[in-house]
């Protein structure tokens, strides 16, 4: 199953080690659900840090931002070098590949901090290790 | 000894629509004059690298002004009454009037995004007043695809919501350094001004129903668009070329909405032969 806890608790380490993301990420306290047909994980996210994982989420988990997809579209996303015009969650969901819900001033407040967090997913999918973004 | 770039930046007075504007702007290089025009909630920067290139400056005379409201072409007096709203009209007569005033020749239009837009108005209204156009990044409508009110939302970060958005529409390719510059500028612009800039973008410049007014015999019209754009894409891009006999397309391959300055290297292997074309059409001097 894509993004399970263990997956999230490997990422940890590559959050606190890249500055630009712990630069930008000190405010990011949100719950940021990710979800495809089959699997579910919902992150707690405490000044930009991993505080809780849970997939799936319990019945009734409440979160503030929610990206949804099928599991070609995170196949696309998180491909180490994404094919065109599927770099970003706002390309597959203008293109009606994923669906983004929620809170969405949560999202835009913190927007600068979940793009860099994206990509260093992005980079631990991929194995990759440097500079993400 | 320092080290200087071949550009200069001067202010140039003009009067447009009966308001007074102390504008911007950088050049470089001799000949014909290349016209740069910027993105929505950007600036002149954007075109260094392009007036830094003496491939392109020891053949044409390259000019990147900043519009009023960006940059370092400040609002014009009383700004502070007004809402920003760029308008077809108002864009038109800014560059001209920029134009006149540098006394410049029909000159080669090159514009990105809204930049590369408004060169269909160009086309449709001015064709014997340029050269050639050069569209980044442009089609004659995009389907709006997000809320433009969080671009000047006082809950909100304006200019990193700003640069956060633009960030995406770049290619993964592209150089992070580049990536970050515009990413940087972008979070200088004035509160409103991207979203002022999108009204003329995504409001008032449908050009669907106009596009067989365009006579490329007249001004050749080129339309340049990046494969990792997801604002304007290349089928945007494509289907406004089909209905303009005459318009030359490309698809730049691992480039965005950015193409001169998130990978100006592989950018100008694109604009070079476009650049020649438009030379070779000149008559021998004299």
């Amino acid at each position: 199953m894509r993004f399970d806890r263990a997956w999230f608790e490997a990422l940890a380490p590559a959050l606190a080690a890249d500055p630009l993301y712990a630069r930008v990420s000190s405010h990011l306290t949100a719950r940021l659900l990710f979800e495809a047909d089959g699997w579910s994980s919902l992150v707690r996210l405490e000044r930009g840090r991993i505080a809780e994982v849970q997939a799936p989420p319990p019945l009734m988990a409440a979160w503030d931002f929610a990206f949804r997809g099928d599991e070609l579209a995170w196949d696309d996303l998180l491909a180490p070098v994404p094919p065109p015009r599927c770099q970003s969650v706002f390309a597959l969901a203008k293109a009606g590949r994923m669906r983004l819900d929620g809170n969405w001033l949560v999202l835009m407040q913190n927007l600068w901090a979940v793009t860099c967090l994206l990509a260093l997913m992005r980079a631990h999918e991929a194995g990759v290790s440097g500079a993400a973004v | 000894m320092p080290r200087f770039e071949p550009i200069v930046g001067r202010y140039v007075h003009l009067e447009c629509a009966g308001r007074a504007y102390r504008v911007y702007f950088e050049e470089a290089g001799a000949g014909i004059p290349l016209l740069c025009l910027h993105t929505a909630g950007a600036d002149g920067r954007q075109f260094r690298h392009l007036l830094n290139d003496a491939a392109i400056t020891e053949r044409f005379r390259v000019l990147a002004f900043d519009l009023p409201w960006h940059g370092k072409s400040l609002p014009p007096a009383g700004w502070y009454a007004d809402e920003y709203r760029l308008t077809t009209r108002h864009y038109v007569d800014l560059i001209f009037a920029f134009a006149d005033a540098l006394d410049l020749n029909r000159p080669v239009v090159l514009g990105c995004s809204m930049g590369g837009k408004i060169l269909l108005q160009l086309a449709l209204e001015r064709p014997d007043d340029c050269r050639a156009l050069i569209a980044l990044e442009a089609a004659a409508h995009q389907q709006p695809w997000y809320n433009l009110d969080w671009l000047d939302h006082p809950h909100v970060h304006g200019a990193e919501v700003c640069a956060a958005l633009v960030w995406d529409l770049m290619a993964p390719q592209s150089p992070l350094e580049r990536r970050h510059e515009i990413w940087w500028t972008y979070a200088q612009a004035g509160p409103g001004v991207f979203k002022g800039d999108l009204y003329f973008y995504r409001v008032d410049s449908d050009f669907r129903e106009r596009l067989a007014g365009v006579d490329t015999r007249r001004c050749p019209l080129y339309l340049l668009t990046g494969a990792y754009d997801f604002s304007c894409t290349p089928e945007d891009t494509q289907r406004t070329a089909t209905q303009i006999p005459g318009a030359r397309v490309t698809i730049m391959e691992e480039l965005g909405h950015f193409p001169m300055c998130e990978n100006p290297k592989r950018f100008r292997q694109y604009l070079l032969p476009v650049l020649d074309e438009i030379l070779a059409r000149e008559p021998p001097p004299g």
